[in-house]
């Protein structure tokens, strides 16, 4: 039987061989295998014939080739690297890819409300970032005032923070560009209800190559369009300051899960009178 | 054998020199609001008053004290003396037209000593400004010198008068005469000048206070009872240097006056033999105009700081662009980067058509920052803090400023004042500011999104408000004569989605609210910002 389940694994991964995915999820029996591979080598990385006298799945989930496991199991996201940012929030590192904001790369931020944590959300790596690295914290058309004092009580340092503001969308597609690719940059926070696969593309590679963190905040609407952003994360509110982000895509991992944070709530202010 | 004061004068080949000096440069530079009573003050001493001060019976030389037990809404200013310095270099360099050889006279002397021998020591000189009027005499009249003579002072009365300045102009035959002169108020006529310089005030003179009083006391107030003195007497009585300095006031030992320069401007025209209409036509010269600007701070040791590109149509009036960096820069090819990106954002709107001629100036240059010296043992200073230098972040500043304009770029400071509008502004991001610390309330209960105007809020909306934290009341600014006052219940509140948001309510009596709720009485609600 697990020789049947596994011919069907087998027949699963040469179909995706020709798909540009690193990983692609099987179904044999009613065990979930993720085949894990390395670009190119998938038909070769399992030998059936190596494979057929496994006496049991857990064998060959232990069974090594090369770097790491030859399978693994889908609802173990394993993370790659710990490059990234660190979110504040380990609940939410788990689940992403670089235990952390990418620290090149690019990230969309769904939401449609205001005040509902998104920045609190941001907050401390950008805190962080500030205070570890010398680059500028660039904000592309923030929809509202940055406040100054509030940024300053969440640790981030008002030296690295720089406004831009433009007038139409080709200059701000500009600016985003600029800014994520000079290099000058730790992190660039984007507002942006537009934009096609291909400008998201565009902003992507320049993220990589100035090797800047960008964050685009985008209506929920655009969940439904493709994007080369490497995060997409949704934002919702939930009762009693509560923020639930739900994955909708991220490296490495499947299927998309969602996590709830509890943010930093607003200090009360005592009345004297 | 005395001193005589120069007879010759004003003959031919002698030179003029004028003097205008400022008595109330440092009140004219200090803001005062009109209508009430100011004073410039220092060391707690009154130097000068308006004439509502005056009024009160506010004397120049009295102290802070009595000033302010004279009138209650006294304004009081500080002396600024390097900011009096600066301004006095302006208007040397506006009586710059005037005359090519232009200095300015600082008091050497100050008299304010702090010894407590005198109960109140002489006023300190004003400051002033010399120039030599015969080598522009010609330009001011063909009617003879003395009326060439008036009507240059009358001008350049009039420009000071217009630059803000209250001046005292006199003319001598050599510039200590005129100083004194004009330091004594006698704008008498050139004619008598000399009469009018037996005239001045010892106290007049830039002579130091001891001196002065040992004159005093031998009966000497005027000028003109010293230089019938014989010279030796006097030298042997008093020290040289007095002998010395009045052998320069009368024109007995060459004075010679350090003169100012203007800084150098750059300024280069280049003609395009066919009239331009697109960006990549221009590029040719532009990159000439760059070169030759390049070179020309490089051999100054000098950084520009703004470049303005002026573009002649073969018609009509002159576009003009203005670039600008963040910090002094000397590199061609950085100047046309940023220039082409300018460029490309008014072409873009069509704003320049066609081009005959373009002028490159560069319109602000200062020294350039020196690179910090390079040490054998220096370790690697960027190996804690990994991110890019701090020129390359002033050059981001620079390409988005060139692109988008230059108010498109700012950073952010915190500002110490309480009321929310006031407690953060826009900086400018040519560096990196030390921000002031924050002090009370606890800042964690502002929100990070601030709305620019608040928002008024209906009424049903703010019934469905979830009522987290508040009321935390923010009062006045009474001392802020523009803006109303504010007295205002802030609260932080969740609304029916979830968000949370920082809202307030023009209070007045928080009566009904002293638990935490708000109060039955209807009020205007408003949004101020969101928890985001």
């Amino acid at each position: 039987m697990l020789r049947a389940s596994l011919a069907s694994l087998r027949a699963s991964c040469a179909v995706a061989s020709i798909s540009p995915l690193p990983a692609c999820r099987c179904r044999s029996g009613t065990v979930d295998l993720i085949l894990y591979m390395q670009p190119y080598s998938l038909p070769l990385s399992i030998p059936y014939e190596r494979l057929a006298p496994v006496a049991s799945v857990d064998h060959l989930l232990q069974a090594r080739s090369g770097a790491g496991p030859s399978l693994w199991r889908a609802r173990e996201f394993p993370g790659r690297s710990a490059a990234g940012v660190g979110t504040g929030f380990p609940a939410l590192d788990a689940v992403l890819y670089d235990r952390g904001w990418p620290r090149a790369g690019l990230v969309e931020l769904l939401c449609d409300a205001r005040g509902i944590g998104e920045l609190r959300l941001l907050a401390p790596a950008l805190a962080a970032l500030s205070q570890r690295q010398d680059g500028w914290i660039v904000w592309v058309d923030p929809p509202f005032v940055p406040y100054a004092p509030a940024l300053q009580a969440a640790g981030i340092d008002l030296a690295k923070v720089l406004l831009v503001s433009t007038k139409r969308r080709g200059e701000r597609l500009w600016a985003l560009e600029q800014t994520l690719g000079d290099g000058a940059c730790s992190a660039v926070l984007g507002w942006l209800a537009e934009a096609s696969f291909a400008d998201l593309r565009r902003l992507l590679l320049a993220a990589r190559h100035g090797r800047a963190w960008g964050s685009l905040f985008r209506p929920a609407g655009v969940a439904g369009q493709a994007s080369a952003a490497e995060l997409r994360l949704r934002l919702a509110a939930r009762p009693a300051g509560h923020l639930q982000v739900a994955v909708l895509k991220r490296r490495g991992g499947w299927p998309p899960t969602a996590v709830e944070l509890a943010l930093a709530q607003p200090a009360q202010a005592a009345y004297s009178p | 054998m005395t001193i005589a004061v120069n007879e010759r004068w004003p003959d031919a080949g002698c030179a003029i020199w004028l003097a205008a000096c400022f008595p109330a440069l440092g009140f004219e530079i200090a803001a005062t609001p009109p209508g009430r009573p100011a004073v410039l003050a220092e060391d707690g001493r009154v130097l000068h008053t308006n004439a509502e001060a005056r009024q009160a019976g506010i004397e120049a030389g009295a102290s802070l004290a009595a000033a302010r037990s004279l009138a209650a809404e006294l304004v009081c200013r500080r002396r600024d003396a390097e900011a009096e310095r600066q301004r006095l270099r302006q208007l040397g360099l506006a009586a710059y037209r005037y005359s090519s050889r232009v200095s300015l006279a600082w008091p050497t002397t100050p008299r304010a000593s702090r010894q407590r021998r005198r109960a109140m020591p002489p006023p300190n000189l004003p400051p002033a400004v010399l120039l030599e009027a015969r080598g522009s005499l010609r330009l001011f009249g063909s009617g003879g010198e003395a009326t060439a003579l008036a009507t240059l002072l009358r001008r350049l009365a009039r420009r000071l008068r217009r630059l803000g300045h209250h001046a005292q102009l006199a003319a001598a035959a050599t510039p200590l005469a005129a100083l004194a002169l004009a330091r004594a108020g006698l704008e008498g006529l050139p004619g008598d000048a000399a009469t009018a310089l037996r005239q001045v005030p010892l106290m007049c003179l830039d002579i130091s206070a001891q001196q002065l009083e040992r004159l005093a006391n031998m009966g000497l107030v005027r000028l003109g009872q010293v230089l019938t003195l014989p010279t030796p007497e006097l030298g042997s009585r008093l020290q040289p240097p007095l002998v010395d300095y009045l052998h320069r006031l009368t024109g007995r030992k060459a004075d010679p006056q350090p003169c100012i320069e203007p800084p150098e401007q750059f300024r280069s025209t280049v003609h395009l033999l066919a009239a331009a209409r697109d960006l990549d036509a221009l590029l040719l010269p532009m990159r000439r105009l760059a070169a030759e600007l390049a070179h020309w701070l490089a051999v100054r040791r000098l950084g520009a700081e703004a470049l303005i590109w002026e573009l002649r149509p073969p018609a009509g009036p002159s576009t003009s662009l203005t670039v600008r960096f963040a910090m002094p820069t000397a590199d061609s090819a950085a100047f046309l980067a940023l220039s082409r990106l300018r460029l490309e954002g008014v072409s873009g709107s069509a704003a320049f058509g066609e081009v005959a001629a373009m002028v490159l100036c560069a319109a602000r240059t200062s020294a350039m920052p020196q690179p910090p010296a390079a040490s054998l043992l220096a370790q690697p200073t960027n190996a804690g803090t990994p991110g890019p230098r701090p020129a390359a972040r002033l050059a981001l500043v620079d390409m988005l400023a060139a692109r988008l304009g230059g108010d498109a770029v700012h950073a952010l400071a915190t500002a110490d004042d309480h009321r929310p509008e006031h407690a953060w502004a826009r900086a400018p991001a040519a560096g990196a500011m030390p921000t002031p610390a924050v002090s009370a309330p606890a800042v964690s209960s502002r929100p990070l999104w601030l709305c620019p105007t608040p928002q008024p809020v209906s009424a049903r909306q703010a019934a469905t408000f979830d009522f987290l934290a508040g009321p935390e009341r923010i009062e006045t600014g009474w001392w802020d004569a523009a803006e109303p006052r504010l007295c205002r219940d802030y609260f932080v509140v969740a609304t029916p989605a979830h968000a949370h948001c920082w809202v307030f309510r023009n209070g007045g009596s928080l009566r009904n609210g002293a638990n935490g709720q708000p109060g039955r009485r209807p009020a205007q609600w408003h949004l101020h910002g969101y928890f985001g």
